[in-house]
């Protein structure tokens, strides 16, 4: 659980800024973006045993792309073992991770950014304002409630994230990045105690249905 | 005029800014395909000493023994077979279920609803001990027929979701004048609801057809049987037995997740259209 913790909120803070910076940076009047669009949302249509297959194998300790390259440019202290370091393979996971998942979070605050209306900002700009006010005027109060949307979502898509986990370290080493529905699926598959692993999933299941539950209440209190 | 050209100037060196940043990020994300590639056309030899992109000589025979010998041409057959089966499920299913919801009175259908709406709640973690059990006690466990069963089941609720909202806008004079034509109300829902609600049925097709052929955690639990697999499954269990066999690995990625790739791109609309509705919905 604490594992599932640390990804959360790695994944909270860093994917979500990086989409937001990145939906933020679509919005203007740029070329290309929808090709960039199309681009960033990739990851998140691969599945999750894809995603960390292929990154596995970059992040191979002894054949990976990135260690090679980082011995390549002469950065040899800076290579690992990044997948079975135990004191690395958490925040690794997390990383790919949010790599695979922030094009999700991109696609929503860009609809949200989007239904900002524009005079909001004509408004401003005669007033006096320069880009930074209306941006923390506008801009900000009017995605904080889809920024608690994509929270939610992020939480929710993580406290799963475990078909990631399987593919790139299998909960290993020794436990180091062991998440609550491995654990599950372990009490099953490994040691066919299924009462346990019942009350694993009962567990679990309710914490995740109390984080929809807010979720729900909230969607509904608000209208796109 | 100074200080127009001055702004303008500051324009450009923005954008080229915002550029760089979103050049460098789309190409992190292209990147591991590119790599994934270039690693599935090297030889089992060159694969740990060639760092280069594009291989000088291109092996395509690795997809050759991939299909065969990795066993990724039955695991695809079965992937496809699947995910066909039950995206048709979902289609009749649901939009004859949110059709009725939509349009037909009869006791009861309030609160069924809501049982399928709340059933889009539980997370499958929560729920595929229980699931096991069942399929287990049914005779339904390594069979393909309880696996489609349960990813209908997996996709019904938000489907129907996406659909009753469909059809409670839909104006209702069109069905009056079906009625009168002399139309069934089963006519009527396939003569007259199901062609107008073609664009959601896409939004419908396309979401929970990258679901069915992406999903792993239930085809893991439910099959033990290799003949059945779908593609997922047998990627990681590929993995897991050859691990050092990078290339023939590489390909069945590819295999795998070319199709969802191209299918991505020329449906974009409706995935993107589908993912800013989803999230509404949760």
């Amino acid at each position: 659980m604490l594992n599932a913790s640390y990804i959360t909120v790695i994944a909270l803070v860093f994917q979500n800024a990086l989409a937001f910076l990145l939906a933020w940076a679509c919005d203007r009047e740029i070329r290309a973006k929808n090709w960039y669009r199309v681009i960033f949302f990739i990851p998140p249509v691969l599945s999750e045993v894809v995603v960390g297959l292929v990154w596995k194998w970059i992040l191979d300790g002894n054949y990976g792309l990135l260690n090679g390259w980082l011995n390549a440019v002469g950065l040899s202290g800076w290579a690992h073992n990044w997948l079975s370091d135990p004191n690395l393979a958490l925040t690794t996971v997390s990383v790919v991770h949010c790599w695979k998942g922030f094009g999700w979070g991109f696609l929503i605050f860009l609809a949200g950014l989007q239904t900002i209306p524009r005079e909001l900002y004509e408004a401003a700009r005669v007033d006096g304002a320069n880009a930074w006010v209306a941006f923390k005027n506008i801009t900000i109060p009017m995605m904080i409630p889809v920024a608690v949307l994509v929270a939610i979502l992020t939480i929710l898509g993580t406290m799963q994230a475990f078909v990631l986990i399987i593919a790139m370290t299998g909960g290993g080493p020794a436990y180091h990045t062991q998440v609550p529905v491995l654990r599950i699926l372990g009490s099953i598959q490994g040691s066919s105690r299924f009462g346990y692993a019942c009350a694993q999933g009962i567990v679990f299941g309710v914490v995740l249905i109390i984080i929809s539950f807010v979720q729900y209440r909230f969607s509904r209190s608000r209208k796109y | 005029m100074k200080t127009s050209a001055y702004y303008k100037s500051k324009k450009v060196a923005i954008n080229l800014l915002v550029h760089l940043f979103l050049i460098s990020v789309a190409i992190t994300c292209i990147f591991p395909l590119i790599w994934m590639i270039g690693s599935s056309l090297k030889t089992q030899e060159t694969i740990f000493r060639d760092m280069s992109l594009i291989p000088h000589k291109l092996h395509f025979e690795n997809y050759y023994l991939a299909w065969t010998e990795g066993g990724f041409g039955k695991y695809f057959l079965n992937s496809i077979f699947y995910t066909v089966s039950v995206v048709f499920g979902i289609i009749i299913i649901s939009s004859m279920a949110a059709y009725a919801f939509s349009r037909l009175k009869f006791p009861g259908r309030n609160i069924l609803f809501v049982m399928f709406m709340a059933a889009m709640m539980i997370p499958i973690p929560g729920s595929f001990v229980p699931l096991y059990i069942l399929l287990n006690k049914l005779h339904l466990r390594d069979t393909a027929i309880g696996y489609i069963l349960c990813m209908v089941n997996v996709g019904l609720s938000t489907s129907i979701f996406l659909l009753k909202t469909f059809f409670d806008k839909m104006p209702k004079e069109l069905e009056d004048a079906a009625r009168i034509d002399g139309c069934s109300k089963l006519g009527i829902w396939w003569h007259v609801a199901l062609p107008l609600a073609k664009p959601v049925l896409a939004v419908v097709v396309v979401f929970n057809a990258l679901n069915v052929w992406n999903e792993y955690i239930l085809a893991l639990i439910i099959f033990d049987n290799p003949h059945l697999m779908p593609l997922q499954v047998g990627l990681a269990r590929f993995g897991g037995e050859f691990i050092t066999r990078y290339p023939l690995l590489m390909a069945g990625l590819t295999i795998t997740a070319l199709p969802i790739i191209l299918v991505y791109i020329f449906m974009q609309k409706y995935i993107v259209k589908g993912v800013t509705q989803g999230a509404v919905v949760g």
